[in-house]
């Protein structure tokens, strides 16, 4: 039986009957990220089709509560794991690994994602502010005020610079808070990060602008033609 | 495929061109307050109470995507059922205070009761009266959308804090009808309309909650718990004008494990998210700010903490909270 097959509603019942309690709570703490509960849970995993099944649920109740971007059909992710698993297995044994080259200032995102990224690229405008973000205690905000003081801010790509310009003298103390980057390090990208935030946005909301209904629906899901 | 795209965006530059003539003049007559007052409270009114159905269309910079809207709300219990038309299907049902969203090809309902959080009531679509502190509202005559006969207002700040919109209510019924929000240009940022829509319809709540629990699928609960702001240990010093606090929630974190607490505020018109998160060096990447039509997010680490700032308002308004949310002993 493929792990990721989404149990139909005999193997649900299945499941729910003889993945025990221990099991259900080390896959659980697995998911949250507790090492500790790997290694037995790893073997029940291995050898319960039952526990794979509820595996799966987990993560697919999660990504759903967490983003409908990530909620892609079971047949999917089997897809996906199949594919790997092939391309593992013709890739060549290496000997002497070379390290990988570290990338810098480029942008991070899950792999998964990438590869859907491009067909949806062309609204969300995006800039990445250098790491160089200050950490440490309260005076935080503070910090990077003081960073912005030392020149003007680059305003956003296709954004009118008059409205932000004019709030930034509105806000008096400290114009700015960030040194965004300069608009050639400008992108036209779907982020993925913003998507989440912004369903969480929209679910809270039940219809904005205004007294609209359907506002959690708006900008969220779609698929965008080639530019 | 392109042809209706293509001319979905001439209408986007359309509206977007008819934006930038001068509302001044004549047609601008900006409203005594209690009449103000009366015209929003129409509009709540008919939000709420109405029954209605249609297609809602959204669009912003290039972007359509549309829903299938019903609504049922006289005679006491508020139904509603909206339907994704693009992208990945779902549904979202309301009943009262109880929100089902159904993912068909997942096989799942999130049930979530937002009377738990208080001041998030699903049912809550208004306009509140205080934001007529914060936005002048003006008349701009009358105009048509979907067919009907609507009048046409503009909610213009006070201040830059936050963006206009243009709002279109139906002249028999007070429905909103279509909503634009402007940039301090006058550009439109993004629009939401009724492509169709048809008032009074029956109050089939039968029809309308049709598969709203399909057998089968998966039942889960979303995972939101009211929480106090200040008892979490933050505080806004000298936050953007007019913005108060509606609700504040424990919730899982947009995209990643963990919790995130998200306090949500809004100034009566626009709504500003700000999420609070440990930071975590191997989820957070470096600090980025976004625009999606009216919609600005800021992200960023202050701290220990990675704090996201997102809503229709500038982005100055968002880095404006992000300065002002400060931890407290």
């Amino acid at each position: 039986m493929n792990p990721f097959t989404p149990p139909d509603d005999a193997a649900r019942g299945d499941a729910a009957g003889h993945a025990d309690e221990a099991d259900r709570l080390g896959l659980s703490a697995l998911m949250d990220g507790d090492a500790g509960a790997a290694e037995p849970v790893c073997l029940a995993w291995r050898d319960d089709a039952a526990l794979r099944a509820r595996w799966h649920a987990y993560h697919l109740i999660g990504d759903v509560l967490r983003s409908e971007e990530l909620a892609t059909p079971a047949a999917h992710d089997a897809r996906l794991l199949a594919a790997v698993r092939a391309r593992l297995a013709r890739e060549p044994v290496i000997v002497a690994p070379q390290p990988a080259p570290a990338r810098r200032g480029g942008w991070r995102m899950p792999a998964a994602l990438a590869a859907g990224v491009a067909a949806l690229a062309g609204v969300l405008v995006v800039l990445q502010a250098p790491d160089a973000v200050a950490p440490g205690g309260p005076g935080a905000a503070v910090q990077l005020a003081d960073v912005q003081a030392g020149g003007p801010p680059t305003v956003l790509a296709r954004s009118p610079a008059t409205p932000m310009d004019r709030a930034r003298t509105l806000a008096t103390a400290g114009a700015g808070m960030l040194q965004f980057s300069t608009p050639t390090r400008a992108q036209m990208l779907r982020e993925a990060r913003v998507d989440e935030y912004l369903r969480a946005h929209r679910d809270l909301l039940a219809g904005s602008p205004a007294a609209l209904p359907g506002g959690a629906m708006r900008s969220v899901d779609f698929q965008l033609p080639q530019r | 495929m392109a042809s209706p795209l293509l001319s979905l965006r001439r209408w986007v530059l359309a509206t977007a061109s008819a934006a930038l003539l001068p509302w001044g003049g004549a047609l601008a007559q900006a409203l005594p307050h209690a009449e103000a007052e009366a015209w929003l409270a129409r509009l709540n009114e008919a939000a709420s109470a109405r029954n209605y159905r249609g297609v809602m269309v959204f669009t912003t910079e290039g972007v359509v995507s549309s829903s299938r809207v019903a609504h049922v709300g006289a005679g006491g219990e508020v139904l509603e059922r909206v339907e994704a038309l693009d992208g990945r299907m779902h549904r979202v049902y309301r009943r009262g205070d109880t929100v089902y969203t159904v993912w068909p090809d997942r096989r799942v309902v999130v049930v979530e009761q937002r009377g738990a959080a208080p001041g998030l009531v699903s049912t809550r679509r208004r306009v509140e009266p205080r934001a007529l502190d914060h936005y002048a509202l003006q008349t701009q005559g009358r105009a048509h959308v979907a067919g009907r006969p609507a009048q046409r207002v503009l909610m213009q700040p006070r201040d830059e804090w936050r963006f206009a919109q243009r709002l279109w209510a139906d002249e028999a019924s007070g429905l909103l009808l279509r909503a634009d929000v402007l940039g301090s240009d006058g550009r439109v940022l993004e629009s939401s309309a009724f492509s169709e829509v048809e008032l009074d319809i029956a109050a089939d709540a039968e029809s309308l909650l049709d598969g709203m629990q399909p057998p089968g699928f998966e039942v889960v609960t979303a995972r939101r718990e009211g929480v106090e702001l200040a008892r979490q240990g933050w505080r806004l010093v000298a936050p953007p004008p007019g913005f108060e606090l509606m609700a504040c929630m424990r919730r899982p974190a947009p995209g990643r494990p963990g919790d995130a607490l998200q306090a949500m505020f809004s100034d009566g018109l626009s709504f500003v998210s700000v999420f609070i998160e440990p930071y975590r060096e191997s989820q957070h990447a470096g600090a980025l700010s976004a625009e999606l039509g009216a919609m600005h997010t800021v992200m960023q680490r202050v701290g220990e903490h990675w704090i996201t700032a997102m809503g229709d308002v500038p982005r100055p308004t968002l880095e404006q909270f992000v300065r002002a949310l400060q931890r407290q002993p």
